[in-house]
């Protein structure tokens, strides 16, 4: 009978244990807060149509905490902080926005850039 | 004696039979012992001459070009100096752990083996010097735990590296004159030299001063015999126990205002024989300490800027003020000693500021700057700060420097540093001073801290590529038209994360509906509702498993004894309607163990005797509640049970 209630109370104390757990786990502060680290940016919205065939379009804003001089831009096809004269200048291919082996030329009326992989894959990026 | 004895021994080894040779081979085996193992402590090479119970050995002049061996361990001086030696080898001088010094200088080595001096633990004194080493043999510096004296003049040492000297922070005196050779001095070189009192960088062509700020305790440099031209505030840094500074024959053109302001033990200046014409004003105010200055053999101009010199060496040196500088130009004064002029053999001015500095409005973080441009740059500027504190050129702080031409220079501004700055420049006429406020005005980290940067992506693709890149080709997670559309983030988040190409997840948000809504609190609330899941899927396993197992128990108490027979009839006094007619225990009986069948049997009779009539017959419903109440039941039977037995 004694072992019974012992039995009881370890079941009981494993719930709470295992509540407490839980709970340590979600009541802590989540990392990645609106307070951004400086120099770091997070993608706050991104919209993706993919309905098209062999064409997807997407638009993307991206938040940067930026360092003086400094403003949100792409760097190797991700958000990055990017010298602010660059986007001022319209220079987009001085950010460096395509990937690696990618061919970055700037658009005609310097709306934006676009990226041309070997392969013939060809990204269009606008500035809005 | 070793050695004669191991030259003999071949002329005898042709003419003996095959034992001998055997046992020649085991002697030249057990020789080297002989020799290594200090087994003959009074012994001496052949080359060599050796007294004081051999522990002095003199082996100079003898073209040698090894080091000999069967050197006695006894030795404590070891001289090799004006040999042929080459190459000093790893281990060579192992067994020799008395030796305290050792002249390998004026040979021709060029090269010193990793370990070559392993086992002298007794080292103080390591004379190098006169040979044809191109690198400084660092490695072979290891365990060198005494040494005092390192002497590396004469060598085409090309460059020092950073640490070159780590390994022996015991050093104190450091000979690196007549670098003929040397190009580059690493800016860590000397780091490690804590003891350092004696460094000697003469003739070594420099240029620039190199780096010393590690040598804490440095009290004699030489550095004449190079080619500096200009000495600037910052050369001595850290010197601040140099008491004797040599610059002879250094070519110096120009020493810049407060270049000497560090060397604050400085005792002995030694600037003769350079191309100096003029001395920044007030140049040694700040070494109280000073008092030998040879200034000899420098073209001096002697004019106003010259005049706080000459008081300056009738205040501190006022028997000997003849000892020093003369006059080159003007040719009025030609030969006139410096220390003898005084005023009136000139009309001097107050300094003029041509560039004063104008008031400033700056954000936090930039920089700035605040002009005080003079006429000459032998005068003394000063900046007051707004806290009170004078900054002159040379004095060190993080974002704040006052360059040479007088310019108080911000790395960048924080809101502190608002207020009003004084410039002051000095002659030995007077000084004029000039004022500018800088305005800091501080930045709301809130409104600059974050852009945004929206970009509009159209990407295609030849058909041919379409499988290269599948990710595309997988349509939206939902049926999408346009930029309209809008992800309910819990369920697509995985969906989606699959179809975009970035390596870092993406946090979606919710735009059109509710503008700004976080992801966060969506993640949030998601990993919370699963947790809760978890957490009671967790809660009900563990039920169970503690249910289950108070049910075993129970079955354990059953085989006990008469006692479960009581047990039961408890129980089924307390429940009169559970149970129902015959039918309802018959059907039950498939669930419950063997031993029930008894129980059930007793409880039959006991029950038909009690109530007769008028049992709650639930059909089937009967069976589930028996069986689910039963393990209820005994847990409470049971309470009673202990009760009874203790009683």
């Amino acid at each position: 009978m004694l072992a019974g209630w012992r039995e009881l109370s370890t079941g009981i104390s494993a719930i709470l244990c295992c509540l407490l757990f839980f709970w340590l786990l979600y009541s802590h502060p989540p990392k990645e807060g609106k307070e951004l680290v400086v120099g770091t940016c997070e993608i706050t919205a991104l919209d993706r149509d993919m309905s098209h065939p062999k064409r997807m379009i997407a638009r993307q804003t991206a938040r940067c905490a930026c360092r003086r001089g400094q403003v949100a831009g792409t760097t190797k096809a991700k958000p990055a902080c990017v010298d602010a004269h660059i986007i001022v200048n319209k220079q987009w291919c001085g950010m460096e926005p395509c990937d690696d082996g990618e061919q970055c030329s700037l658009l005609i009326n310097r709306s934006g850039w676009s990226c041309t992989r070997q392969l013939g894959r060809i990204k269009t990026v606008t500035v809005s | 004696m070793a050695t004669r004895r191991c030259t003999r021994k071949p002329l005898l080894a042709p003419g003996v039979s095959r034992m001998v040779w055997k046992h020649l081979v085991l002697f030249f085996l057990w020789l080297p012992s002989l020799v290594w193992g200090g087994a003959s402590p009074t012994s001496c090479p052949a080359a060599c001459s050796c007294s004081n119970q051999a522990s002095r050995v003199i082996c100079t002049r003898r073209e040698l070009v090894e080091v000999p061996e069967s050197i006695s361990i006894n030795t404590r001086y070891l001289n090799l100096q004006e040999n042929n030696i080459q190459v000093i080898k790893t281990d060579t001088f192992k067994h020799l752990r008395h030796l305290e010094i050792l002249q390998l200088s004026k040979n021709l080595i060029r090269k010193i083996e990793v370990g070559a001096f392993n086992g002298l633990p007794n080292l103080n004194t390591l004379e190098l010097f006169d040979n044809r080493l191109t690198t400084v043999p660092t490695q072979a510096f290891e365990y060198l735990s005494k040494l005092r004296e390192l002497w590396l003049r004469n060598n085409p040492i090309e460059s020092i590296p950073s640490y070159a000297f780590n390994r022996v922070p015991s050093l104190r005196r450091l000979d690196l004159g007549e670098l003929k050779k040397l190009e580059y001095i690493s800016e860590a070189a000397f780091e490690g030299l804590v003891n350092l009192r004696y460094l000697n960088l003469g003739m070594c062509n420099l240029k620039d001063i190199p780096n010393l700020t590690a040598l804490v305790r440095l009290e004699e440099l030489e550095l004449s015999g190079n080619r500096l031209d200009m000495i600037r505030p910052g050369s001595f840094q850290g010197l601040t126990s140099l008491r004797k500074l040599w610059l002879m024959h250094a070519q110096v053109a120009t020493i810049e205002r407060n270049a000497f302001d560090d060397l604050k033990s400085l005792e002995e200046l030694n600037l003769s024989h350079n191309n100096l014409m003029s001395l920044p004003h007030d140049l040694f105010t700040p070494l109280h300490r000073l008092e030998r200055v040879h200034l000899n053999h420098n073209p001096w101009h002697c004019n106003c800027d010259v005049l706080w010199l000459s008081w300056w060496l009738k205040e501190t040196v006022p028997n000997n003020t003849t000892c020093c500088a003369r006059c080159h130009a003007p040719p009025n004064l030609k030969g006139r000693y410096i220390g003898e002029l005084d005023q009136s053999h000139f009309t001097c001015y107050a300094p003029v500021i041509v560039e004063p500095p104008t008031d400033l409005n700056v954000t936090e973080g930039m920089a700035a700057e605040l002009k005080c441009r003079t006429g000459t740059s032998m005068t003394s500027v000063n900046w007051l700060t707004p806290n009170g504190t004078l900054m002159t050129h040379g004095s060190y702080r993080v974002r704040i420097s006052v360059l040479h031409d007088g310019t108080l220079n911000f790395t960048n501004v924080t809101v502190q540093d608002t207020g009003q700055y004084t410039c002051m420049v000095t002659n030995s006429a007077g000084n004029t001073t000039a004022s500018a406020t800088l305005n800091v005005s501080a930045v709301d980290p809130a409104t600059t801290g974050y852009t945004y940067f929206t970009t509009v992506t159209v990407e295609t693709m030849d058909s041919g590529q379409d499988e290269a890149t599948p990710a595309k080709k997988d349509p939206g997670p939902t049926p999408s038209q346009g930029w309209g559309m809008t992800y309910s983030t819990t369920s697509l988040t995985p969906r989606s994360t699959r179809s975009t190409e970035k390596p870092f997840t993406i946090p979606i948000t919710d735009v059109t509906e509710s503008g700004m809504k976080d992801l966060d609190d969506v993640m949030k609330t998601t990993k919370i509702i699963i947790g809760c899941f978890v957490a009671i899927t967790f809660m009900a396993a563990v039920m169970l498993i503690v249910f289950y197992k108070l049910r075993k128990q129970h079955q354990l108490h059953k085989h006990h004894g008469p006692t479960r027979t009581i047990e039961i009839i408890n129980v089924e006094d307390e429940l009169p309607a559970a149970a129902g007619g015959p039918g309802d225990s018959h059907l039950s009986l498939p669930a419950i163990e063997h031993d029930h069948l008894n129980h059930y049997a007793a409880f039959k009779a006991h029950y038909n005797n009690n109530s007769g009539g008028g049992p709650l017959t639930c059909g089937s419903k009967n069976p589930m509640l028996n069986s689910i109440h039963e393990p209820l039941l005994f847990k409470s039977s049971s309470k009673e049970n202990v009760q009874e037995t203790q009683i």
